[in-house]
């Protein structure tokens, strides 16, 4: 396999994929970052206005309010999804009694369309139709019943709840496939020198298991930046754009408002805070390595 | 080392920008979704399919705002039937249908691509833009050639779609109020509202209506945050027609003590729990359904559910204007008759003769007496002004919205939020609804809407 590691067959063979990935991901990235510096209704021509969108942007209550919501989405998120995630595969790993019955009910949600995943939790969670205030109803919990959707604050948490039940699954798989890599002899090494379950967690399966952590937690906060269809069929971003997050907020700006050029702020900045958060972990984590 | 390294920072940056391509669309990846189980058959935008001179029939494309034009918009599904039928060898029409989300942002990708349908409904905001760009037909050389027509449409009509150039012809007439449930309001002992029951006498109906264990308006705001129909006929009694053109060119603000009590109304309506409880989760259409199954005893909507309230509620259906106020010193006898959202033809029909005299054809038959009879039996209201159209006697919603008109409320020539650009249209249903919510107060929604107003 020597002559495929020649220049000209690297060059050949990865053209077609950065072609396409130019022509689909990086121009339009460029046509949104110029968009984001003009007033523009996606009718006639874009009116270049500088920096006016960024600093209508900092102004602006309810982008403010999209961002903080993404935050706690994140927040909520990230926490919940590596930790269950990593001790559910730790668990699923094991030889245990319906584990594969087990591991595909655990899946069943990566494999719904998000809509109908929103569709099934306005079913559970709205405060008058949903089962969840009904149960705390019936079991005497009337003071607990809460307005988990569409009221002015519980929302972006209970969504990111809903983006964990949908992700965890899929992040278990993930996990599942690292800690088969790990080489058993290892761990068998470690079982004679006497570790207990703990100290072969501690020091063996996550050091070994770092660069699937790395990955799955990238997969988490760019996962999270992208939550749409769970907010729009859940609250539609209300009431009154307080359980937008930024995505949303950007959508809802460009196509309903027809204000493509503020909208494309709004999708930049989302774009800047997606990296830089990336970034931060991708250091935290090589520094963690070395 | 060095290459994981890069090949980690590499992917972690091709999934962030997968973020924002998300949002850079491109023309025509906007889920276009044509003729879907209709029977229309809306090949895309754009390209009238036609043998250029062996006589064959003309296809021109009409872009409708609903996905599924046979069951939500019967009416016009009917009408380019019977056209298909009439003219039928000669002349076809095939719907690009699309929610109506969905359709606006089409009608933009395909204009700034050359591929719009030949007609095509268009929000009202967004059709003089559209205009302005040159992106539309100027119809007055269709009104001049076709005179009945012209005369079948009222001048105050047409003129809600004349920015010196006639960019549209109204698709249909919204006849917007409320409907009530008069079986609800026997079993709550409620008298029925009648044109001219002033908002203390509403207020008090709010209370009897709860107290008796019902809902009073049925009102939704999840993907509905235009409906507030109802509500905009409360902006005009406070003066809003009057003073409209000053606010858009700047010489006054939303926020002046007209707006605010208008505002303060709509506050009050909802620490009087006059709405459901969830209305932030539940939408338009599962309000129409608490209404019609007697869980509400009015519903905020326009003529275009007549033919299904006739359906599931009968002749327990009345209509109302909605409240006079004591406080406004503006004309209080306002009822809501106004032209609907403009049809409107791509200018690029100019260019193709046949297509021309298809789409001519078309827009003839569309506002004949023919279609309009079409219409009264769809139990919608047409744009045109024949008035020896018979009624059927089970369409009770259609004729209790006669009743209303035939007390001879005056209406604004244009429904008050279909003059505002899309931006600020939004924030207006923004601003009512939350404060009808309690999320804003009035003074707080309105100088959000001159905030809008000032970008």
């Amino acid at each position: 396999m020597y002559w495929l590691s020649k220049k000209r067959y690297i060059i050949g063979l990865t053209l077609p994929t950065i072609i396409i990935y130019s022509v689909y991901i990086i121009i339009p990235i460029f046509i949104a970052i110029y968009y984001s510096f003009t007033k523009y209704s996606g009718i006639g021509k874009p009116v270049f206005t500088g920096l006016k969108n960024y600093q209508r942007l900092f102004a602006d209550g309810t982008f403010w309010i999209s961002f903080r919501n993404t935050l706690i989405m994140f927040g909520v998120a990230f926490v919940l999804l590596m930790v269950v995630a990593f001790f559910g595969a730790l668990l699923l790993n094991q030889h245990l009694k319906f584990n594969g019955l087990s591991k595909a009910l655990i899946f069943s949600p990566a494999i719904i369309a998000p809509i109908i995943v929103g569709i099934i939790w306005v079913y559970i969670l709205d405060p008058e139709v949903g089962i969840l205030n009904d149960i705390l109803g019936a079991i005497g919990l009337d003071a607990y019943k809460q307005q988990w959707i569409g009221g002015k604050s519980l929302s972006p948490y209970s969504i990111a709840i809903i983006y964990f039940w949908q992700q965890l699954g899929y992040l278990i798989t993930i996990y599942i496939a690292g800690l088969k890599m790990i080489p058993g002899d290892v761990m068998e090494a470690a079982q004679i020198d006497g570790a207990n379950e703990r100290q072969k967690v501690r020091y063996i399966t996550i050091p070994l298991m770092r660069n699937t952590i790395s990955n799955v937690a990238v997969l988490i906060i760019t996962g999270v930046f992208k939550i749409f269809e769970i907010v729009q069929q859940t609250t539609g971003g209300g009431p009154n754009h307080m359980s937008e997050n930024l995505v949303t907020y950007s959508y809802s700006t460009t196509f309903k408002n027809g204000e493509y050029g503020y909208g494309m702020s709004i999708a930049t900045l989302t774009f800047v805070v997606t990296l830089i958060i990336t970034g931060i972990y991708l250091a935290f984590a090589k520094e963690r390595r070395e | 080392m060095r290459f994981k390294k890069m090949a980690a920072i590499t992917m972690a940056g091709i999934m962030c920008a997968g973020l924002l391509t998300g949002c850079a669309g491109t023309a025509g990846e906007s889920g276009k979704d044509s003729g879907t189980g209709t029977g229309a058959t809306g090949s895309g935008a754009g390209p009238v399919t036609e043998a250029a001179g062996t006589g064959e029939e003309t296809t021109i494309t009409f872009g409708i705002h609903v996905a599924d034009p046979a069951a939500q918009e019967k009416v016009t599904y009917d009408i380019v039937q019977e056209f298909n039928k009439k003219y039928a060898g000669q002349y076809k029409v095939e719907f690009e249908a699309a929610d109506t989300e969905t359709h606006k942002t089409n009608m933009k990708l395909e204009a700034a691509d050359g591929s719009l349908p030949q007609v095509f409904w268009m929000d009202s905001s967004a059709a003089p833009e559209f205009s302005e760009a040159g992106y539309l037909l100027d119809l007055s050389g269709f009104l001049g050639e076709y005179s009945s027509t012209a005369s079948a449409l009222d001048d105050s009509v047409l003129q809600a779609f004349n920015n010196g150039t006639q960019y549209g012809l109204p698709y249909q007439c919204n006849v917007e109020g409320f409907f009530y449930n008069k079986e609800v309001f026997d079993k709550a002992g409620v008298t029925y509202p009648t044109n001219g029951t002033t908002y203390e006498e509403f207020l008090k109906m709010v209370a009897d209506l709860n107290a008796a264990g019902y809902t009073p308006i049925a009102q939704g705001s999840k993907d509905s945050n235009f409906a507030i129909w109802s509500y905009l006929a409360f902006l005009t009694r406070y003066g809003y027609s009057e003073n409209i053109n000053a606010i858009l060119t700047g010489n006054m603000k939303f926020s002046n003590d007209d707006m605010v009590k208008c505002f303060q109304k709509l506050q009050e309506l909802g620490q009087n729990k006059a709405f459901p409880s969830n209305m932030s989760t539940i939408s338009y259409f599962d309000a129409k359904t608490s209404f019609e199954n007697g869980d509400c005893a009015l519903l905020n909507t326009g003529a275009w559910d007549c033919a299904e309230l006739d359906q599931t509620m009968g002749d327990k259906v009345g209509f109302w204007w909605g409240p006079t106020f004591s406080d406004s010193t503006y004309e209080q006898k306002i009822s809501m008759k106004v032209p609907s959202a403009p049809l409107c033809v791509s200018a690029k029909v100019a260019e193709d003769e046949k297509v021309k005299a298809a789409v001519y054809a078309f827009l003839e038959f569309y506002y004949s007496q023919e279609a309009a009879a079409l219409s009264y039996a769809g139990s919608v209201f047409p744009a045109t002004n024949y008035t020896d159209i018979t009624v059927g006697d089970t369409q009770y919603a259609l004729k209790a919205v006669m009743a209303s008109l035939a007390d001879g409320w005056q209406s604004p020539s244009a429904q008050p939020d279909q003059i505002l650009t899309s931006a600020v249209q939004s924030q207006l249903y923004d601003s009512m609804l939350g404060v009808m919510m309690g999320n804003y107060t009035p003074e707080a929604a309105l100088q959000k809407l001159d905030d809008q107003m000032a970008y």
